[in-house]
């Protein structure tokens, strides 16, 4: 199936979709068995998790309504990330061990690349540079794009859910053969083929953002979720 | 700008009327099946790798499977073999209430299943239930299949939606952002209605 949203994503709301023009690449292991896999450190959003209102009133209103906009975004994220500072959730490792948990219990004998994890795109000049601790059939590349909680808009109609975004690239070793291409978006905010949509838990959700800031505990076991439910889709896909 | 918040507000802001509402069939009743699926001319529709989207509704006209689950509806899909690599997209489209369970079978020039795609690799894709598979030289027919266990079951989602309607001021166009979210609530059948695509792949 091919991404037909190319152009939204410069309206901010795919942000994490940067690369979806191209089509999905869906893996067919029995054809081309992988046994042992090399899974890069995967990219990392740098500011850390985001309480993204995904559309607001300020938009409407041009350049004025773009920067009141983004005032408003970086307030909402900073309270959020200050209001679950003190719940040691460090959602990054939470992600890279959930993964390669996911990937072993597919059958995959799972080797760790070190990787830049500031990178917001896949490796582009191949992966043969990359050390890693065994020699892999297959390296696994994998992003994610945003993490955190959204809300479509500002209305109660609206309210706060978990949030991540993923973007994968399984590229056989010694070559650049791509065996697998995909994304996967837990509590996507549009619909569309060219990613997988995993519809958010609705145990956790805040009709508004104060109520987010107001239970740390709970948005960090919503984000858990995300991260659970997204890398077991992930095994899915490569199963 | 303008196509592009024009583009949005069509995709995003629901212009697409909702497909009509179909009860849901669960129970095929007593019928006799045979155990092997008719991929022949007459039962099922030729499609190119041209990432064309093809639909095919499954119904109680449905030919029938009698499979190891029990009885299943299906619809059939056959292409060349061969050629350049390729991928099909297959997705069970809801329709109101209504949403096939499926599960495909890959089926070689002799009719023979060679492969067998199980209903729990069919993900959330566009709010469709998917999947895709990468297309083997000698396969030549996809068949959708209902999944006889999964029959009945409902299934609950929650899709949230981010929407721009776009005014024409006469001097200019603006651009009206906002965002919602809908529960949906399927049921899951042996009826539906059954989307596939068949594209190539890079080289």
């Amino acid at each position: 199936m091919v991404c037909r949203l190319k152009g939204l994503t410069t309206l901010g709301l795919l942000l994490l979709l940067g690369a979806c023009a191209v089509p999905v690449i869906p893996y067919d292991r029995g054809a081309t068995p992988v046994k042992t896999l090399a899974v890069l450190t995967p990219g990392w959003p740098t500011a850390g998790p985001t309480a993204y209102l995904a559309t607001s009133p300020a938009q409407s209103f041009g350049l004025v309504g773009a920067l009141v906009g983004a005032a408003i975004q970086a307030n909402l994220d900073s309270k959020f990330r200050d209001s679950i500072g003190g719940q040691n959730f460090d959602g990054q490792e939470v992600f890279r061990s959930r993964m390669l948990a996911a990937l072993k219990a597919r059958g995959y004998e799972v080797v760790e690349a070190s990787a830049r994890t500031d990178r917001t795109d896949f490796v582009a000049d191949g992966y043969g540079n990359l050390a890693a601790d065994a020699k892999p059939d297959a390296y696994l590349d994998c992003i994610v794009g945003r993490f955190g909680y959204v809300a479509a808009g500002v209305t109660d109609k609206a309210p706060y859910r978990p949030f991540l975004g993923l973007r994968c690239r399984m590229t056989q070793a010694g070559g650049t053969t791509v065996l697998m291409r995909d994304a996967i978006i837990y509590n996507p905010q549009v619909t569309a083929a060219g990613f997988v949509g995993i519809s958010p838990d609705p145990a956790y959700v805040f009709v508004n953002s104060d109520l987010l800031f107001a239970d740390p505990e709970k948005a960090v076991k919503g984000m858990q979720d995300a991260i659970d439910k997204v890398t077991d889709a992930l095994g899915t896909l490569l199963k | 700008m303008r196509r592009l918040a024009v583009l949005l507000g069509l995709t995003l802001a629901g212009c697409v009327p909702p497909p009509p509402d179909l009860a849901p069939l669960v129970d095929i009743g007593a019928r006799t099946c045979p155990d092997i699926p008719s991929t022949d001319a007459a039962a099922a529709a030729f499609i190119e790798p041209d990432g064309k989207l093809h639909f095919a509704d499954v119904d109680g006209g449905s030919p029938c499977l009698k499979t190891p689950e029990g009885l299943s509806l299906y619809t059939a899909f056959r292409f060349a073999p061969g050629g350049a690599p390729a991928a099909v997209g297959v997705a069970s489209v809801p329709q109101g209430r209504t949403l096939l369970a499926p599960r495909v079978y890959v089926l070689d020039d002799a009719g023979r299943v060679v492969r067998e795609i199980s209903a729990d690799s069919f993900l959330y894709r566009g709010g469709m239930l998917a999947t895709l598979l990468r297309l083997r030289p000698d396969d030549t027919a996809i068949v959708v299949a209902s999944f006889p266990p999964a029959i009945g079951q409902g299934v609950n989602r929650i899709q949230s939606l981010a929407q721009a309607t776009t005014v024409n001021t006469g001097r200019g166009v603006l651009v009206w952002t906002s965002g919602t979210e809908a529960a949906l609530h399927h049921t899951l059948a042996h009826n539906g209605r059954v989307r596939i695509e068949l594209y190539k792949l890079p080289p």
